[in-house]
């Protein structure tokens, strides 16, 4: 089993896609995990905790996922995974920086490849 | 925008397919869609319709972002939803009794993926870019207040409402849901074409 010592940060409103989101990654050996439930949270996690990975969703209460790209650009790797999955908006994120963007629902397995694969 | 009456009837059909193959997905079990039906009906018929035998159900609720002008809605008894807690969760079907909150959520949950995958299906087939916002949880006594809202955004002031309606089945589970997509802008013109 992969060891990821790197810190990730998963933002979604959904406290139930959170516990998904943190399963996957305890079973790819990540252990250092935080969390946000909207854009503002999520600002000021990346801000005071300097994460090496974000897990975020789009639509979101407060500040969504692409305010969220905006205003961090390609400070900090970003991996979408949002229920919207129309061409329009995945190729809006991926201008504003993200690194990877997931379709929900998802398998597993392709979280933790994107996740491995953007980590190196 | 106007849409033919075959995209409409593609619409719902395979939109309803992609429905499916997304609560497969969610739920890692077999899926079948038991209805798939495309229908134009007055608000208050809806209404009626939706309140009718749903008063212990349970709902979730969304809107499009932006004009709101569609509305989805996931309902399921009590007991189907105890089941799909227990299936999202990856626990022994009979584990949970009462819903507590993040059971709440994967209810939720699986209203924004199951609408918005209508949603990702109807944006690759027309030119329709909308998405659902964030689910909510509510009881039968707030279906009409959310219909009436709907229709009051419609600017043509009509005074119908065009229906997605998917019934989903997992059958190894007695799990049948019935998910609402409802529309009502230009439905005037909509309903036109659909004659």
């Amino acid at each position: 089993m992969n060891t990821i010592t790197q810190k990730i940060l998963i933002v979604d409103d959904s406290a139930f896609m959170r516990t998904v989101l943190k399963n996957i990654l305890e079973n790819v050996g990540c252990k250092n995990f935080i969390e946000a439930a909207n854009g503002n949270e999520a600002i000021e996690k990346i801000s005071s905790e300097k994460p090496d990975l974000v897990l975020m969703d789009i639509i979101m209460p407060e500040k969504g996922g692409m305010d969220v790209l905006k205003e961090i650009g390609t400070s900090t790797k970003v991996i979408m995974i949002s229920a919207v999955g129309q061409e329009k908006i995945i190729e809006e994120a991926m201008k504003l920086g993200a690194k990877g963007y997931l379709v929900k629902p998802f398998d597993n397995r392709q979280v933790e490849d994107e996740i491995l694969k953007i980590l190196g | 925008m106007i849409f033919s009456k075959e995209l409409l009837e593609k619409v719902a059909k395979n939109g309803s397919e992609e429905v499916s193959r997304a609560f497969s997905k969610l739920s890692r079990e077999n899926v079948s869609v038991e209805t798939a039906v495309l229908e134009v009906m007055s608000y208050d018929f809806l209404i009626n319709s939706l309140k009718d035998g749903h008063e212990q159900a349970i709902i979730t609720y969304t809107q499009t972002i932006g004009n709101s002008e569609g509305v989805s809605m996931l309902l399921m008894p009590r007991e189907v939803a105890l089941t799909l807690v227990d299936l999202l969760n990856q626990k022994e079907i009979g584990t949970t009794g009462v819903l507590m909150d993040l059971d709440k959520s994967a209810v939720k949950e699986t209203l924004n993926i199951l609408s918005n995958s209508y949603l990702n299906y109807l944006s690759k087939n027309t030119e329709m870019n909308l998405m659902f916002g964030e689910p909510y949880m509510m009881t039968a006594s707030n279906i009409e207040n959310i219909i009436l809202d709907l229709k009051g955004k419609n600017i043509d002031n009509g005074d119908s409402v065009l229906v997605f309606k998917t019934v989903l089945k997992i059958a190894k589970h007695q799990i049948n849901a019935q998910l609402y997509i409802l529309f009502n802008k230009n439905i005037a013109k909509l309903i036109e074409i659909y004659k």
